[in-house]
């Protein structure tokens, strides 16, 4: 083509110059994030689950600081001002012996939140190393502690929770071991199966070629990589174990009185049902709430983990 | 005495449709410093044998006869794990005398490491500055371009031929004897490749078993050649005997 040509087929005004500020755009690019940055940033755009993990927030450190700096405690008796209704000096009223119901939600909810996490983390432990060795060593190994899982799995709850109770008296540890009791069991199979379809990727046989050990390999990379699931699973497990400690103190094998659980507190109000509905509102709405929301949490934190379902 | 040597090793997969024989009786033999190629159509079993020598299984793999020895040590084949609680006879020998490059190269490193970490493996001794320090050249000395972006991007992030550079060069760091390349120069420019042999050549007293579809790569780096046809391995063959026309002619068996 000649260069005449090239003239008539463009026309003077066919390009114009970029702004200055436009100069530089194809450098821009996504900002490179680490994996948690990433979750993060996933989680962030959730709405429903930053104001729940605000409340969370809240309710812990109300509940660690707001005994300490109270006049009140969850067990003093006032027997001259019972069943009060919510005023400026009892913010929730006050209970048949005249005790501050705003204070023993506070203690209730250390009591409840406690279990929760405690529970979540001892499981967690558990069922990593047992579902982790179950899924990578296989075999008949694997067959045997599967079998113990499937036996603990299949005894009802409710058995041997009443057992421990027995036993160990109705104390906080033994809520904690019945939660834990019934409750690794499923994060083990889950860990397993994780662990088994990360087992034939293969980044684990390159590790163990460059002569990394079995424990480092488990640990270090396949847990890693399937920590994801593992880690819903366990926020849902926190509301599930608040639920079963609130639900064993109000049938009266929990929490043992006078100390302040939500559900020793709904036991109490029971009674009190028709003359002073209100008692039984307050433990009541902070179970529901709370449960609601790490759940909500836990929704959050499940879809920000799993790729598959972001809304980009 | 033979340095590594794979006596009538029979390999089937599992699979819903019925039993498939993955290696037939294979039986090779290397001596010391030896370069050999192992040649073969697609599918034929060339990595399951590599895997094997390693004493590596895929999942619903079993290993039905034979042995594979390595300096007088001898292994069988097993799954991944299974030896956890047992010992396994090539613990001390993986990475450090013998090497491996596996072919799929995207997928042979963890997803949520970083490469620096990765290969800041190497140096176990060296403190925290050092390690970078040596990590940063490491990768230089590989032919990367920007290696201290590299070293901080996860390898989703890197392309796969650096990611095969890096594996070459990590699997020679150690100064194995024997180094096992599947299709290592796959994702290789012409350039990159012509590095990668000069830095495989470097290492003169090292074996090398090739796996390989490239007869001209075959040729430069190695002395003798195997061919492999439906899991049987045939007579081992001078490669200098040999032309490029005949050597696709062999694959196509």
């Amino acid at each position: 083509m000649s260069e005449a040509e090239v003239k008539m087929v463009l026309p003077e005004n066919a390009f114009e110059k970029l702004p200055e500020d436009e100069k530089n755009n194809e450098f821009i690019a996504m900002k490179s994030r680490s994996y948690f940055q990433d979750v993060w940033f996933q989680y962030k755009k959730n709405k429903l689950a930053m104001v729940s993990l605000v409340f969370i927030i809240v309710m812990i450190l109300m509940a660690i600081f707001m005994p300490m700096f109270s006049r009140y405690s969850y067990e003093a008796q006032d027997l001259a001002n019972p069943n009060a209704l919510p005023s400026a000096a009892h913010w929730f009223g006050t209970d048949k012996f005249g005790r501050d119901i705003f204070i023993r939600i506070m203690y209730g909810a250390r009591i409840s939140l406690s279990v929760g996490f405690a529970a979540a983390a001892i499981n967690l432990v558990i069922g990593i190393v047992w579902g982790g060795m179950c899924g990578y060593i296989g075999g008949r190994f694997d067959m045997i502690l599967m079998r113990i899982v499937d036996i603990i799995y299949s005894v009802p709850t409710l058995l041997y929770v009443i057992l421990i109770m027995l036993i160990f008296g109705s104390n906080m540890f033994s809520v904690l071991l019945a939660i834990c009791i019934s409750s690794w069991v499923g994060l083990a199979r889950q860990v397993r199966a994780q662990v088994m379809s990360q087992k034939e990727q293969e980044y684990a046989l390159a590790a163990k070629v460059l002569g990394a050990s079995d424990m480092r390999i488990l640990f270090r990379h396949l847990v890693k990589n399937s920590i994801g699931p593992i880690i819903v699973n366990t926020t849902l497990m926190v509301p599930s174990a608040i639920f079963t400690e609130a639900f064993l103190s109000f049938v009266g094998i929990g929490i043992s009185i006078p100390m302040a659980s939500w559900g020793t507190m709904a036991n109490e109000a029971k009674n009190m049902l028709f003359s002073a509905p209100l008692q039984m509102v307050w433990p009541v709405s902070a179970i529901c709430l709370t449960m609601l929301a790490l759940n909500f949490i836990g929704d959050g934190l499940n879809q920000a983990l799993d790729p598959k379902k972001r809304s980009r | 005495m033979t340095f590594l040597k794979v006596e009538q090793l029979s390999i089937h997969a599992e699979k819903e449709e019925g039993d498939i024989r993955l290696l037939k009786s294979v039986s090779l033999e290397m001596e010391k410093g030896e370069r050999t190629a192992l040649m073969g159509h697609s599918g034929c079993g060339k990595t399951t044998l590599a895997n094997a020598i390693m004493g590596f299984l895929k999942a619903d793999t079993f290993c039905d006869y034979g042995t594979v020895t390595f300096d007088g040590i001898v292994n069988v084949p097993k799954q991944l794990g299974l030896d956890f609680l047992d010992n396994d006879p090539f613990e001390d020998i993986r990475g450090k005398r013998i090497a491996y490059v596996m072919q799929n190269v995207k997928d042979a490193f963890d997803p949520t490491e970083k490469i620096g970490t990765y290969i800041a493996e190497l140096f176990p001794e060296e403190g925290f500055f050092e390690r970078r320090k040596k990590v940063i050249s490491f990768l230089e000395k590989a032919g990367i371009s920007d290696p201290k972006k590299v070293s901080r991007s996860s390898p989703q992030e890197v392309s796969v031929g650096e990611l095969q550079k890096i594996m070459i060069m990590t699997a020679l760091a150690r100064n194995p004897e024997l180094v096992i390349l599947d299709e290592p120069f796959s994702a290789l420019d012409p350039l990159s490749k012509q590095q990668m042999i000069e830095e495989l050549q470097k290492h003169e007293s090292m074996g090398i078993l090739l796996i390989t579809h490239e007869p001209e790569t075959a040729k430069n780096l190695c002395t003798s050649c195997l061919f492999m046809a439906e899991g049987k391995v045939s007579e081992k063959r001078n490669t200098a005997d040999l032309s490029t026309q005949e050597m696709i002619s062999c694959m196509e068996v």
